[in-house]
């Protein structure tokens, strides 16, 4: 356990609010002319995750903006599927949150030998 | 760019969803009424329109939600109707009155309502993670 695992879940907390943020972009424009979706690709930004975890990657260079992919012009926006992204999103960000808390306990219990 | 954004995003296409349903109100009001110059008046709907064009290049400081809302008039051809003894009558006995479109207008207001709900969905789910985020250390 050291440094880097609380740097990989800070990490993957900002790419969830990101997340979040773009379904919920698509979701206010689903009437508007022209527009177009885009939704974050987790699967680059996991394999950036773990690059971090290796010590490939350093954390302040992880640009979440580049694993952002817009749809092909014309594409409307499922609503659905964008309620469904956003559900499942706050899910993932809750169980980031246990994560972090977790790691943090045994942080404290480290440090101090108590777990309070 | 502020933690709070999230909800301005959510709070553009709820007023565009207001207004959207505030107009399909007056246009049922106005479906039978003459203005008093006799002229018809046309029903109104609003169109909305996002900044983020397709770009190659993606900024997330973007993502701002609905940039601009535009009221539009909609072209249809008024309903004569032939009543001669009516004060707005034309010289050949016809009454010009806005044609009436209910059903167009019924499904726009239902739209509005919906997409009204979902928003305010998003918006309760952005509460939820940002009171999650608060719980962050303990």
């Amino acid at each position: 356990m050291n440094e880097t695992t609380y740097l990989v879940i800070s990490g993957a907390l900002d790419a969830a609010m990101l997340q979040h943020r773009l379904a919920v972009h698509n979701v206010s424009n689903s009437h508007s002319e022209g527009f177009v979706p885009s939704r974050l690709d987790w699967q680059n930004v996991l394999r950036d995750l773990h690059r971090v975890n290796d010590g490939t990657l350093s954390a302040a260079s992880v640009d979440l903006d580049r694993h952002v992919v817009q749809s092909m012009p014309g594409e409307v926006v499922a609503m659905e599927a964008q309620v469904s992204e956003l559900l499942q999103n706050s899910l993932r960000y809750r169980t980031l949150v246990t994560a972090f808390n977790k790691l943090h306990a045994m942080t404290t219990l480290a440090i101090t030998g108590r777990t309070t | 760019m502020s933690y709070l954004q999230v909800f301005d995003i959510s709070q553009s296409a709820l007023d565009y969803h207001r207004l959207r349903a505030d107009l399909m109100a007056q246009n049922l009001a106005q479906a039978r009424v003459l203005d008093a110059s006799g002229s018809v008046p046309r029903a109104r709907d609003a169109v909305a329109f996002s900044d983020t064009a397709f770009r190659s290049v993606w900024n997330s400081q973007r993502a701002g939600g609905i940039a601009r809302i535009e009221v539009v008039e909609r072209e249809a051809p008024a309903m004569l109707a032939h009543d001669p003894g009516h004060p707005q009558a034309g010289p050949e006995g016809f009454v010009a009155s806005p044609s009436l479109d209910v059903a167009w207008m019924m499904t726009t207001f239902m739209d509005a309502a919906r997409a009204y709900q979902t928003n305010v969905q998003a918006m309760n789910l952005s509460k939820q993670m940002l009171l999650d985020s608060l719980k962050l250390g303990g």
